[in-house]
């Protein structure tokens, strides 16, 4: 009897897993297909935001060139008008339930872009309980900084004292106080040593200008086509005649470190994490300077002046860094072009003074301890030699040290897009170009 | 003679109530059903594993080809190509089983570029690094039966150098 009332159990339970593995079966072909639509909705939104972000602060550029980019990657949205919500917000939307939002100046930051994509991803089986789609969403926040040398690194050189082409080993060797780096103020920011890392980031915000002489004499501006009298500089500003940076006081260590990585990883792109621990092939000297036409200094004087050059360019170059002999099979000469002005490792260092006779009279024997008030006597084109690996950072993230070659560029020296390149007349010439990174997507 | 009726038809009561061998039976009849939901799962999942890899692919590819510099249309599109390559062996696809449709940087023209598929944009900026790929035939296989698919993916990213 027992067994009787057991008949068909086996069936009802035989159902009931087949229902099951089904059910299951249908389950992982949806989710399958989630996740491959949230693929390529990744996709759409980082190619987008990073098409995206090389326009800011312009908003209204950076929304356009993101949803273009978005149109190209996600078919869907080809016909889809964009549509203006803010000056610093847009959407597209193409009524089937997809839609992708784009926000410029993301969390109060300028650089920063995010791009949201959102689609009804259908379902293939999941329809039959009555869901026919499902709602995706990925994002990716993005940020641009500028790159190739723009601004200058605020660090200062001491004229006569840079032998070797080379400065540091150790900028920051010593933990108190300073370390070498200058306090060029940007505008939004204050004192602290946030400013120095931005300021490495993105270079110095305002133009350097170099002292030229004692103040009450004059000299010729080729611009301008006048002479102009030469005034004693007070701070760093556009439109004086000459600039002065204070010193950093502080440790700065962890805030350098951080503005290099920020740097380096960001706008390098034959470069790798450094935070990692590994690098993966960063821009060399050769990288950024062709091989072929560089010279040393000394090889293109050939026992005269290197071409363009007349008695009183030597006479001033020497009163800056000394007799020319002590440099010039160091310093590389550099008259050629293809120059890949886009590397962030070509960059401008201003050469400093506290201790000419024309100087801010800020002479302290004590130097290089304590804050003192540095006049720019001139602007020297480097290229980062370090930090190279990840070697070059305290596991904290601090920096070790930083060393730079310095190039002396030639009158025909040119980027590779054909721009000229170096410092001209005082005034460092900056090739714009924008290095991009994913924060998060 | 009726004896021997009687023990045939005996024996034939009983093996009526005989369950031994039914569920051998019975495996053997789900057996093709539960291999077939398996396998079924299997590959269709494999599928989506390799449309995601595909996917991924050419949207680290194109990002890496929109910042090789100098762009050169005789070596980046092969750098291009090994990092694509790169990231399917990695996920244990042959990769000359997946086809090149198309690398190149668009300026001015598409470059001969095969864009057929690849969505149109009016305006769409010239400066970019167009990466497709393709898995033609890609074969479903479901122990009964089998079918094919053509896996495609593409990305556009915005030259970068």
């Amino acid at each position: 009897m027992r067994k009787d009332r057991e008949r068909g159990a086996t069936a009802l339970i035989v159902a009931g897993a087949l229902l099951f593995l089904l059910g299951s079966a249908a389950l992982a072909v949806d989710v399958s297909g989630f996740y491959q639509t949230a693929r390529t909705d990744q996709t759409t939104a980082d190619l987008a935001c990073l098409a995206g972000v090389r326009e800011l602060p312009d908003n209204p550029a950076a929304l356009n060139m993101a949803a273009t980019y978005a149109r190209l990657n996600w078919p869907a949205m080809s016909s889809a008008g964009l549509v203006m919500l803010t000056s610093q917000s847009a959407t597209l939307d193409d009524g089937n339930g997809n839609t992708i939002f784009f926000e410029a100046g993301y969390g109060g930051q300028a650089d920063r872009m995010r791009v949201t994509v959102s689609e009804a991803s259908e379902t293939r089986f999941g329809r039959v309980l009555g869901t026919d789609s499902v709602q995706i969403t990925q994002e990716a926040i993005c940020s641009g900084s500028p790159g190739g040398g723009i601004g200058a690194l605020p660090f200062g050189v001491l004229p006569g004292g840079f032998e070797g082409g080379v400065f540091g080993p150790n900028p920051c060797g010593q933990n108190t106080g300073n370390c070498g780096a200058l306090d060029l103020p940007r505008d939004s920011m204050g004192a602290g040593a946030d400013t120095t890392e931005e300021n490495i980031a993105e270079g110095a915000e305002r133009l350097l200008t170099t002292h030229l002489g004692p103040e009450g004499t004059t000299y010729f501006d080729p611009d301008a086509g006048t002479s102009i009298a030469t005034v004693e500089c007070t701070s760093v500003s556009d439109g004086q005649t000459c600039s002065v940076a204070n010193t950093k006081t502080g440790v700065n260590a962890g805030k350098l470190g951080a503005g290099f990585r920020r740097l380096l990883e960001t706008t390098d792109t034959n470069c790798g994490e450094f935070v990692s621990g590994t690098r993966l092939d960063c821009s060399t000297v050769d990288d950024i300077l062709p091989p072929a036409d560089q010279q040393s200094l000394d090889e293109a004087n050939s026992g005269s002046l290197p071409p363009n050059w007349t008695a009183g360019d030597k006479a001033g170059f020497e009163s800056l860094f000394g007799p020319w002999g002590d440099i010039d099979s160091s310093w590389i000469y550099y008259d050629g072009e293809e120059v890949d002005c886009t590397s962030p490792r070509l960059a401008i260092v201003p050469v400093v003074a506290y201790d000419l006779d024309w100087d801010l009279d800020d002479v302290n024997p004590g130097w290089p301890t304590g804050k003192k008030d540095m006049k720019v006597v001139g602007l020297l084109n480097v290229i980062i030699t370090e930090p190279f690996t990840a070697a070059d950072f305290e596991p904290g993230g601090a920096l070790k040290h930083a060393a730079v070659q310095v190039v002396w560029f030639g009158p025909n020296a040119t980027c590779s897009d054909g721009q000229p390149i170096g410092v001209y007349n005082g005034v460092p010439y900056t090739p714009t170009s924008t290095g991009v990174k994913l924060v998060s997507g | 003679m009726r004896t021997h009726r009687r023990r045939a038809a005996s024996v034939w009561r009983k093996r009526a109530h005989d369950d031994r061998g039914a569920a051998l039976v019975e495996m053997a009849l789900v057996m093709p059903l539960l291999l077939l939901l398996v396998v079924g799962i299997w590959a269709t999942a494999r599928a989506f594993n390799v449309k995601n890899t595909m996917d991924h692919a050419v949207r680290e590819a194109a990002r890496y080809g929109a910042t090789v510099d100098p762009w050169d249309s005789g070596a980046a599109p092969d750098a291009v190509r090994a990092l694509i390559d790169a990231e399917l062996s990695a996920a244990a696809i042959v990769t000359s089983d997946v086809d090149t449709v198309c690398i190149v940087q668009v300026l001015e023209t598409d470059d001969g570029c095969d864009l057929a598929g690849t969505p149109q944009v009016t305006n769409a900026p010239t400066d970019q690094v167009v990466v497709k790929i393709e898995y033609p035939d890609y074969q479903l296989d479901f122990i009964f039966f089998s079918t094919s698919v053509n896996l495609q993916s593409s990305a556009i990213a915005r030259w970068e150098s």
